[in-house]
């Protein structure tokens, strides 16, 4: 029954809270990078050439750049890790009609077996990163334990999702740790590199901008 | 070693980028595809994000760190990097290493542990306006006489010495006028035959290369641009071309 | 570089078409291409004074760097890995077939022409102002 009590806990007043820590913080770290820059050189962001960072973030979030080409398989690994993970967050059904009860909002959702498939995808893609860090030398040269807590981060809510939509374990168990593992997710954005979620386009539009003032493109 | 100078040099370089750079690295080695170092010898170290190492561990201990810690930092950042910026076409976040490997460079000129052979460049260059240490006489001289032999070849040619008002202002690369004039000849007959309004400086710009900034010495690489961009102001030229 | 480009562009620099028969393949520097963006215009010039241009590979945005960049070429104390790291560019240099190596940066001088002794490449190294002097056309 404790159980219970602590998933409605985590599914209603915590989520409300980490989502509000999760976009308010992300807010922050994107706000922060522009004061900063500003209070640096004000000019600097009147430098800024929007054309050519757009360019840049395009350019990586279609994967049409020079390490796509030659690293194919860690850029499909990456899509795919990043594109399970956004789609069954956002798109798994469960998810749409919490969110339906809790503010009447709604949109389409993926099949439930669509849903699934890509979370085994996620993990086998979570798996090949896993094994990049430990095998490839010089990945592991430069891992450090925060790179392994951000990975488990992500890794434990779509593990414990599918765990408890299987009814693999004790389902009460299955879904307060889910719950509970998502929170920490979200609340783990501003905080760690996940933050890239946010700062992946603000350092793409940067750097598109810095190397576009040389009519270069940086991919 | 002066902490406290140290801490300054840090926090006077922690600025938007470095912070954004330093925390949305992924360590996902990609970058190791754009390195030379590395494609040429596949070693850990090789790989450009690592050369980040030195800077985010000096900066989770703030700056207390010691001589051992800054020689290793000096090792990498200046034994193991060009700053050439082929691992940011590779790196999926952007990051410009070269930028934040400059920032950590930086950090060593603060200490006065630039390498030596960089170290006197630099002396050189701000003492004597060139890096090799070419004295006024020589470099006008060299001028004069590669002007000469060019003029057996065309004997139009000209080397206008701070003409007021040209259109462009020429500058050099020291070694042209120590160990290769040669090259000062294939300048003056490249300007020549295109009929271009230019003019040479007798001022200490006319060295365009810009050691402190290789160095990671701010100070020292604005004095040198300075007197450049100085040299062009005074002759009223359009246009500044660099050596490089 | 730009300027070569535009002058020629605008028929003010005359270039003997195609004057150097030797096999020719192009440093793209770090300084010119990468950071500068005068890609095309090298090209522009490069096809025209040569009658056998090879591209290296990778080029352009994508070169590897000379080795002699950041300060290298001053840093006796880095030389041994200076050396040993150009062992990517020779390579891409000697894969061209090219006899002669054409740089437009006196640290690409140094370190392609270090780079291709080291790892035993025969090609000469050649400034592209050197390069274009030479085609320069007196006639007209």
């Amino acid at each position: 029954m404790t159980l219970l009590r602590l998933y409605d806990f985590a599914a209603g007043p915590l989520f409300a809270f980490s989502f509000s820590v999760f976009l308010l913080g992300s807010g922050w770290r994107v706000l922060r990078f522009l004061l900063l820059a500003r209070a640096a050189d004000p000019a600097a962001l009147r430098g800024f050439r929007p054309a050519w960072a757009l360019k840049s973030i395009l350019h990586w979030l279609i994967p049409a750049n020079i390490t796509a080409r030659e690293n194919a398989l860690t850029t499909a690994a990456g899509f795919a890790f990043h594109l399970a993970l956004m789609g069954v967050a956002l798109c798994f059904s469960a998810h749409v009609v919490l969110v339906d009860l809790a503010w009447n909002v709604s949109w389409p959702t993926l099949p439930d077996e669509a849903a699934d498939w890509l979370t085994y995808l996620f993990l086998a893609s979570a798996a090949f990163l896993a094994w990049r860090r430990v095998k490839l030398p010089h990945v592991r040269a430069l891992t450090t334990a925060s790179d392994w807590l951000v990975l488990a981060l992500t890794t434990l809510p779509m593990l414990t999702g599918l765990m408890a939509y299987r009814q693999w374990g004790d389902y009460d168990l299955m879904i307060t740790l889910h719950v509970l593992s998502g929170n920490l997710m979200l609340l783990a954005v501003p905080f760690t590199k996940l933050s890239h979620a946010v700062l992946f386009f603000v350092s793409r539009a940067v750097t598109g901008s810095d190397f576009g003032k040389r009519n270069v493109g940086a991919w | 070693m002066d902490l406290d100078i140290l801490k300054k040099a840090l926090a006077s370089r922690s600025g938007a980028r470095l912070k954004l750079w330093m925390e949305i690295c992924a360590r996902c080695g990609l970058c190791a595809q754009g390195c030379h170092f590395y494609q040429s010898d596949p070693r850990p170290e090789h790989v450009p994000a690592y050369r980040l190492k030195p800077l985010a561990e000096l900066m989770r201990r703030k700056g207390n760190v010691d001589e051992a810690f800054m020689q290793e930092l000096v090792d990498t950042v200046y034994g193991t990097c060009t700053m050439c910026q082929r691992c940011s076409m590779f790196c999926p976040h952007g990051i410009n290493i070269a930028f934040l490997v400059r920032a950590t460079r930086a950090l060593a000129v603060s200490q006065g542990m630039t390498p030596q052979g960089l170290a006197s460049g630099l002396a050189n260059a701000l003492e004597f306006g060139n890096n090799l240490g070419i004295s006024e006489e020589d470099y006008l001289e060299t001028v004069e006489w590669q002007l000469e032999e060019l003029q057996g070849e065309m004997p139009d040619a000209r080397a206008p010495m701070d003409k007021k008002g040209a259109e462009v202002l020429v500058t050099f690369h020291p070694r042209d006028i120590k160990f290769y004039p040669q090259n000062l000849y294939n300048y003056l007959k490249l300007y020549n035959a295109a009929g271009i309004d230019f003019t040479l400086t007798s001022s200490k710009g006319w060295d365009s290369t810009n050691i402190g900034l290789f160095a990671g010495d701010d100070p020292a690489a604005a004095e040198l641009a300075g007197r450049v961009v100085a040299a062009g102001e005074n002759l009223g030229v359009k246009t500044i071309l660099s050596a490089e | 570089m730009k300027m070569w480009a535009d002058l020629f562009r605008a028929g003010k620099l005359k270039l003997k078409q195609h004057f150097h028969k030797e096999p020719a393949t192009f440093q793209d520097s770090c300084n010119f291409i990468r950071n500068a963006g005068h890609f095309e215009d090298s090209r522009l010039l490069l096809r025209h004074v040569a009658a056998d241009f090879r591209e290296m590979h990778p080029n352009g945005n994508h070169t590897y760097c000379c080795g002699s960049g950041g300060g290298h070429g001053l840093m006796s104390e880095y030389k041994q890995k200076r050396l040993a790291t150009a062992k990517a560019k020779a390579e891409a240099i000697r894969a061209t077939g090219a006899e002669i190596a054409v740089v437009a940066c006196h640290n690409c001088e140094d370190g392609i022409r270090d780079g291709l002794k080291a790892h035993e490449v025969p090609a000469q190294v050649h400034l592209f102002s050197h390069y274009l002097a030479e085609a320069v056309d007196l006639d007209e």
